[in-house]
């Protein structure tokens, strides 16, 4: 099927970025789903049924990614066909230093005023939105082994965050 | 059985409308309807219980069949207390109740009975064969509940539309009636189970954000506080508490307070499990518009009371609770048998993540919770021995790490591995759950292309052989003619076909088709057109296959076609 092929963006009508509009993507994924969810082909072939299941967890596959900034950019990567060089993170020493202070402060969290943690998570968010700055502009440059160290960053301060809602 | 009329095939398959239902299948009671423009319910609440004794004299009466619906013997003997009946656990796979005349019943067989009881009741009433059922399931029920629902339903002779999740079904109910948008919750308080779901609504889009419950919590566990607390009988217990409901005062026996003070553990615990699906939902509390309320344990005041109190929205229960997810399932019955040309879409989601046993007993899941669904994905696993040809999986569903507080679901032998040198192989399993919520899985070895072979072995229940057996023995039991049931069935199939063909050809045959190609169909259709009047059921289903397999090409072209203008920005209604 050409429509099982056809990558997430393509599938959705959507112009591959970093950043997409939330609206045009639910908008996108209820037409999809309403052309093709199982359901509109229940008193169809048995053919065309066995398709639209296929079809429709596509969609769904494909709006999940689409839907989750980590997960949409993971994607763009692989799209460009790009492998990865690990041995590259674990050199960027200053990195490793900054997490293992963050993580100092999730371990000693109850001793922190709630000006204390307001502000730590101010910061976080700071460095957060910089660094999808940065890995838009290593977009357009092309530059997907940057793209891809800054986006393990990108992972940890949102994984960091959300340690520290649940907290 | 009243067979079809064949006079003019085509026009008759046309313009039929097919008898097909909604059945609330519910803990205490349970409930048939259909939809035309209004909906129609066949008889009243039917109290979901039956008797197995085959003995007038002495009956054997068995209630809340419901609860035990796909627990293996160990988990009754942990989970279930009070029931009325004796109940075999010697063979742990499926748990039986034995009558006095040494015949067995697992709970599939049970509610099966009770199934086929209403089939009974509406088909009198109409006077007709039902074509087919949406069947309600809570929201919360893993995959081996839902398996056994479905095979309860098959048992009672229905082919089974869709299994509905209850939330969702009330949704549909009120979404439809009240042509509301938003974000609601569903609040589904039954009497053996607890569900809460978020939807949003827009359009006739009713996409379901996320779910919860708890598939033990019911209406029934505050008949026996009630019971324990005053040292009456289940039957009084469940008179005082329905009057307590209806008068929201004292009684002789119980003072509102005492019995709300009672019951606030188990009201508070509904609340901590709504507050969860709204976190998992990634909305507020604020994006909620509205509460609906279902199940008949909502007239509780002190549930309203508490609602209100915590989430700061409007309460829904003009449609009565007890009614709402037959009315709801009755509605998607007939939109999806085409009778019903409401432009009405669900989106659902998997209620328990998916996932596999890994080393030391620990659970790697595959699909996460609330995922939505239809969903696939893919797992790849590899020898770690030289020369090894068969893997074993474990197949779970659950939140928990350990595989031990999951719910097995079954071991998947995969044998026939290409022999190769230790993590070599590459085997990709595959796992796809359907619109229903229920999994598939297949595996294919990756470096030589060959399908390993899988053998299911599920933790509980009875496999499809077993299934066609006993239903081949109930209708024997009934005296039925299965030829006929048989021949009923395949034309009921070559009349859909039929006419998903006729429909298609008649839309874009000539866009789409060569002149070779279109007559390669029609042979066919005009062949299967022809079948149908004979009273050989294996001719009619070879005939359906021949137009299914020349018809193949043609559907995934136009499944292709439809996209192209989707992207193109046409609208949908263009391409219809």
């Amino acid at each position: 099927m050409d429509i099982l092929k056809k990558n997430y963006f393509d599938l959705f009508g959507i112009e591959i970025s970093i950043e997409i509009k939330k609206s045009t993507l639910e908008k996108k994924y209820k037409e999809l789903q309403r052309q093709f969810h199982p359901d509109k082909y229940s008193q169809s072939t048995t053919h065309e049924k066995k398709i639209s299941a296929q079809i429709s967890s596509y969609i769904n596959d494909a709006y999940i990614t689409l839907s989750d900034l980590i997960k949409r950019i993971n994607y763009i990567l692989k799209i460009n066909n790009f492998n990865k060089d690990e041995s590259v993170t674990l050199k960027n020493e200053d990195f490793l230093i900054e997490q293992i202070d963050h993580n100092e402060f999730i371990e000693n969290i109850n001793s922190k005023t709630a000006k204390e943690i307001k502000n730590y998570k101010d910061d976080i968010v700071k460095k957060l939105s910089s660094t999808i700055i940065e890995i838009k502009s290593y977009y357009e440059k092309k530059d997907f082994q940057k793209v891809w160290e800054e986006l393990s960053k990108l992972q940890f301060y949102v994984n960091h965050i959300n340690k520290l809602e649940g907290t | 059985m009243p067979l079809i009329e064949i006079s003019d095939p085509e026009e008759n398959i046309l313009k039929k409308k097919r008898f097909v239902v909604g059945i609330d299948l519910g803990t205490t009671n349970s409930l048939i309807a259909s939809r035309d423009k209004t909906t129609k319910f066949y008889g009243d609440l039917h109290s979901s219980i039956i008797d197995i004794s085959e003995d007038p004299k002495s009956p054997l009466i068995i209630k809340s069949i419901k609860r035990l619906m796909g627990l293996t013997s160990e988990e009754v003997k942990n989970n279930i207390d009070n029931l009325s009946y004796e109940i075999d656990l010697s063979n742990n796979k499926l748990p039986m109740i034995k009558n006095k005349s040494g015949k067995n019943f697992s709970a599939i067989e049970i509610s099966s009975l009770i199934l086929k009881n209403l089939k009974t009741i509406a088909e009198n009433e109409e006077e007709k064969t039902i074509d087919g059922a949406v069947v309600t399931v809570p929201a919360y029920f893993n995959d081996v509940q839902r398996q056994a629902t479905k095979k309860s339903a098959e048992l009672a002779g229905l082919k089974v539309l869709r299994l509905l999740n209850e939330p969702t079904s009330a949704a549909i109910a009120y979404g439809l009636d009240t042509g509301e948008t938003g974000n609601f919750i569903v609040y589904d308080f039954g009497g053996g189970t607890f569900d809460v779901s978020i939807l949003n609504l827009d359009k006739g889009v009713f996409k379901v954000l996320s779910t919860d419950g708890d598939t033990t919590l019911g209406g029934d566990d505050i008949d026996i506080l009630l019971k324990n607390h005053l040292n009456i009988d289940k039957d009084k217990s469940q008179k005082l508490k329905q009057k307590l409901c209806e008068t929201n005062s004292d009684t002789d026996l119980i003072t509102i307070n005492t019995f709300n003070s009672l019951i606030k553990n188990i009201i508070d615990r509904t609340i901590d499990i709504t507050k969860n699906a709204i976190a998992r939902s990634r909305l507020s509390e604020n994006d909620i518009k509205q509460i609906i309320l279902v199940g008949g344990s909502t007239r509780i005041p002190l549930i309203k009371e508490s609602l209100k109190k915590n989430f700061n929205c409007n309460i829904l229960d003009n449609i009565d609770p007890d009614r709402v997810v037959a009315e709801g399932a009755a509605i998607q019955a007939s939109i999806l048998s085409g009778n019903n040309k409401d432009d009405l879409l669900l989106l659902d989601v998997l209620p328990l993540s998916l996932g596999v046993e890994t080393y030391g007993g620990l659970s790697e899941k595959i699909i996460t919770r609330n995922t939505p669904i239809p969903a696939t994905a893919s797992k790849t696993f590899t020898t770690f021995k030289d020369g090894q040809t068969q893997l074993l999986i474990h197949i779970i569903q659950g939140e928990r790490e350990l595989v031990d507080k999951c719910k097995s679901l079954g071991t998947f032998t995969l044998k026939n591995i290409p022999s190769m040198v230790a993590g070599a192989a590459r085997i990709k399993v595959q796992f796809q759950i359907d619109v229903d919520g229920l999994l598939l899985v297949s595996a294919e070895e990756d470096s030589t292309g060959v399908n390993a072979h899988i053998e299911i072995n599920p933790s509980y229940g009875i496999d499809e052989d077993e299934l066609i057996k006993m239903i081949e023995e109930s209708n024997k039991s009934a005296e039925i003619d299965m030829n006929a049931r048989k021949l009923y069935e395949s034309r009921v199939e070559a009349e859909r076909v039929i006419y998903a063909i006729t429909e298609a050809l008649k839309k874009d045959a000539n866009e789409l088709l060569s002149k070779t190609e279109l007559s390669s169909i029609t042979i066919c259709l005009d062949n299967l057109k022809n079948k149908i009047k004979s009273d050989n059921s294996e001719e009619i289903s070879s005939a359906v296959q021949e137009l299914e397999k020349s018809s193949e090409f043609y559907v995934e072209r136009r499944m292709n076609r439809s996209i192209k203008s989707l992207i193109a920005g046409k609208g949908i209604d263009d391409i219809i």
